[in-house]
């Protein structure tokens, strides 16, 4: 009986370890895979960064040349009639 | 067991054993190099380039940044039979000749460019044709939204993205950035996985100018205008603030586009502003004057007898444009009479006249952070000849930013400060990575002796002077004009050839711009009054108000200098004359023609004396109806 006693605490103890095996190799499988997906995660992150950040330049750019002096000046004249006082035109109070 | 199973079972063991033997040799032993072999496979270094810096004004408005691009290229050997119908399908969406496409196809070179930095829906355009062979890579592009407004000022860049002129080369090295790098993992289908963390951003710095693209356009548009109206080769102006010495405008004609720099000459790219110089002529005599001040050699209230217009210089006889007799210091500058300027030039002496230009900054680089920058000429040995002619502003050779330095001088008190255009240089958090900041060289003169020059400088714009096209409606503004002949190439100076030239600074009393407006070989009328004056009183006027410069309580006319104002309270211009009798409307300056008009407009009565354009302006009362009139002197323009 004794005997039987400690097979079975023998049979409980390598049950256990062989459970915390697996289940070290289940975690060590699980975090890997979560690695992988967020390392591609981060990829398409820095892809899109990147996309929107060009984007963002080309905007930028297309903005500025739009607002340029000389183009707001010659839409001034052209389709709104403005134009820079002449001195004649300037009256300063004194 | 028989022994035929214990053979086997031996043979087995030992088959097991090579096994297990391999297994540690191969997972021990040769573990480091099979695990780098292996990494050789799916990991990868991963660069991530950084987007040449932008460059911005002082406004935060671009004047240069990077864009995403592709080159498209072709490995001709990997193309399908009918080259001419796939150079035909390729030219239409790279906006080429399908000739410069069918080249490039034929090349025996293994890969060739067929277009460089297209933009990124052009390349798509491409792949969508799916041509074995062709395809492209990602690259950037420089754009230059305001075209050639800087040009000469930013530079440009190579294909691979390399400042070769202006700022750009001057800050590659912080322009450029510098590239982000990181470890990443290959999948079968060659995504990376960045399973050891994405790169960081890739640091980038920004250049911050000390220019104005406002004052920069109105710059550069007056500019045109005067070379196109006066049929002038070229034209420079140079904008400084002379409290700081930044350098807010630097404008030139011929300018070229920089986004595409390889279809202008050499000449256009060149920065006339400090890679050019010129002799001065009149602009000089300042200079001259307030050395002699300084050094005590003569009094604001000494006089000059101009011998009438022709005076002997051992061989040669210097000439005034018209004869003239006594003359005061301040009458020398606003008739700009060559004798009166020798004579001080004389009076002062050569040595001490040199020292004093030398401090002033001709004969030696400003130290402007531009490339190319020359040092003029500033001669060693100085004969009695050439002492008279450096007092007029011959014989020596000066910048235009040299030149603008000298008058920044004279309207900061005489301090002399090294101009910079680049005023810091930030990183992608804002943190200050380098800064210019304004920086005094040497007290050229007393300031007291710069107050009395700027109030002498105010004489040469007041309506009997050379200078008078260049006075700003509200403002007082101090400046010289000049007019030089050019050097022929072929020996002594050109009949033709002339630099018409206007410096000046407002407000006079407490100047916050100094303008130098150049223009290179005018047609017909040459004179730096005519031609240029006006160039400086347009800018000085459209800037003074794009700043929000207003004329203050100190910036009162001169004695007897009518100003275009309306008295407080007064329902309109006609009721302040008659209500005050101080102001009337500006009519100087203008036509005869635009003066009747613009009187007619406010119900004014004139009288006119003389032909030409307004001098001067007077408010009397007619004698016969008792009303206030305004009594115009006009002459011709010169």
């Amino acid at each position: 009986m004794p005997r039987l006693i400690a097979w079975n605490r023998r049979g409980v103890a390598v049950g256990i370890g062989l459970a915390l095996t697996f289940a070290l190799a289940a975690a060590h499988v699980w975090v890997r895979l979560r690695v992988v997906s967020v390392g591609y995660t981060l990829s398409d992150t820095r892809q899109l960064i990147s996309a929107l950040e060009a984007e963002q330049a080309a905007l930028r750019v297309e903005w500025q040349a739009a607002t340029a002096p000389g183009n707001l000046s010659r839409l001034a004249e052209e389709r709104l009639g403005l134009s820079f006082p002449r001195p004649e035109q300037v009256v300063n109070f004194p | 067991m028989s022994n035929r199973m214990r053979i086997a079972a031996g043979v087995l063991g030992l088959g097991l054993l090579v096994v297990f033997a391999r297994l540690v040799h191969l997972t021990v032993v040769r573990a480091p190099g099979l695990a780098e072999r292996a990494a050789g496979q799916y990991v990868q270094r991963v660069t991530v380039t950084p987007r040449r810096g932008p460059i911005v004004d002082r406004n935060a408005r671009l004047l240069a940044h990077s864009v995403e691009a592709e080159s498209v290229y072709v490995r001709p050997a990997m193309l399908p039979a009918g080259r001419a119908n796939v150079a035909r399908q390729l030219a239409a969406p790279l906006d080429v000749s399908p000739r410069h496409v069918h080249a490039a196809l034929r090349s025996p070179a293994p890969f060739v460019w067929l277009k460089r930095r297209v933009p990124p829906d052009v390349a798509q355009r491409v792949k969508a044709l799916a041509l074995p062979g062709v395809d492209s890579v990602p690259t950037q592009r420089r754009v230059y939204p305001h075209a050639d407004l800087a040009a000469a000022l930013l530079g440009f860049v190579d294909v691979d993205a390399n400042g070769l002129e202006g700022i750009e080369a001057v800050y590659n090295d912080d322009l450029l950035g510098h590239a982000a790098r990181s470890l990443g993992e290959r999948d079968a289908r060659g995504r990376t996985i960045f399973v050891h963390g994405g790169p960081r951003q890739p640091e980038t710095l920004e250049v911050r100018l000390a220019l104005d693209a406002r004052l920069q356009y109105i710059a550069r548009h007056e500019l045109e205008r005067a070379v196109h109206d006066s049929g002038a080769r070229a034209g420079t102006v140079v904008v400084l603030d002379p409290r700081t010495f930044a350098v807010l405008a630097l404008a030139q004609l011929p300018g070229f586009d920089p986004n595409r720099p390889a279809e202008s000459d050499a000449a256009a790219r060149r920065n006339r502003g400090v890679s050019d110089c010129y002799e001065p002529g009149s602009t000089l005599k300042a200079l001259v004057v307030a050395a002699a001040l300084d050094a005590g050699q003569i009094v604001e209230t000494d006089r000059f007898f101009c011998e009438n217009g022709a005076y002997r210089v051992g061989r040669h006889t210097i000439h005034d444009v018209r004869p003239y007799g006594d003359l005061s210091v301040a009458r020398i500058l606003a008739k700009s009479s060559n004798i009166g300027a020798l004579k001080i030039g004389e009076r002062l002496g050569a040595a001490r006249y040199r020292t004093y230009l030398q401090a002033f900054g001709l004969g030696q680089p400003t130290g402007i952070d531009l490339p190319g920058e020359i040092a003029g000429i500033l001669p060693e040995r100085w004969s009695r000849i050439k002492l008279a002619t450096v007092s007029f502003g011959q014989g020596v050779a000066v910048t235009p930013l040299q030149l603008a330095c000298a008058y920044g001088a004279l309207a900061n008190d005489g301090m002399l400060m090294r101009p910079y255009v680049v005023s810091e240089v930030v990183n992608a958090e804002g943190e200050v990575v380098r800064a210019n900041r304004p920086t005094p060289l040497r007290q050229v003169v007393r300031p007291e002796t710069a107050q009395r020059v700027r109030a002498m400088l105010e004489r040469v714009v007041q309506p009997d002077a050379t200078g008078w096209r260049a006075q700003v409606p509200g403002f007082r503004v101090a400046g010289k004009t000049g007019t030089s002949q050019k050097i022929d190439p072929r020996g002594g100076y050109s009949e033709t050839g002339r630099i018409a030239s206007f410096v000046g600074m407002v407000p006079a009393e407490q100047p916050q711009l100094v303008i130098l407006v150049l223009v290179d070989e005018p047609q017909g009328v040459t004179g730096g009054g005519a031609i240029a004056a006006p160039v400086f009183r347009e800018i000085a006027r459209r800037s003074l108000a794009t700043l929000g410069i207003r004329p203050g309580p100190r910036t009162a006319p001169p004695a007897g200098w009518m100003q275009a104002a309306a008295a407080p309270g007064a329902t309109s211009v006609r009721a302040a004359v008659l209500d005050t009798g101080l102001v009337a409307p500006a009519f100087v300056g203008l036509s005869l023609r635009a003066a009747t008009r613009k009187a007619a407009v406010h119900g004014v009565r004139l009288v006119a004396n003389g032909t030409g354009y307004v001098t001067q302006q007077a408010v009397r009362t007619d004698a016969r109806t008792g009303e206030p009139v305004v009594e115009l002197t006009l002459e011709a323009g010169w």
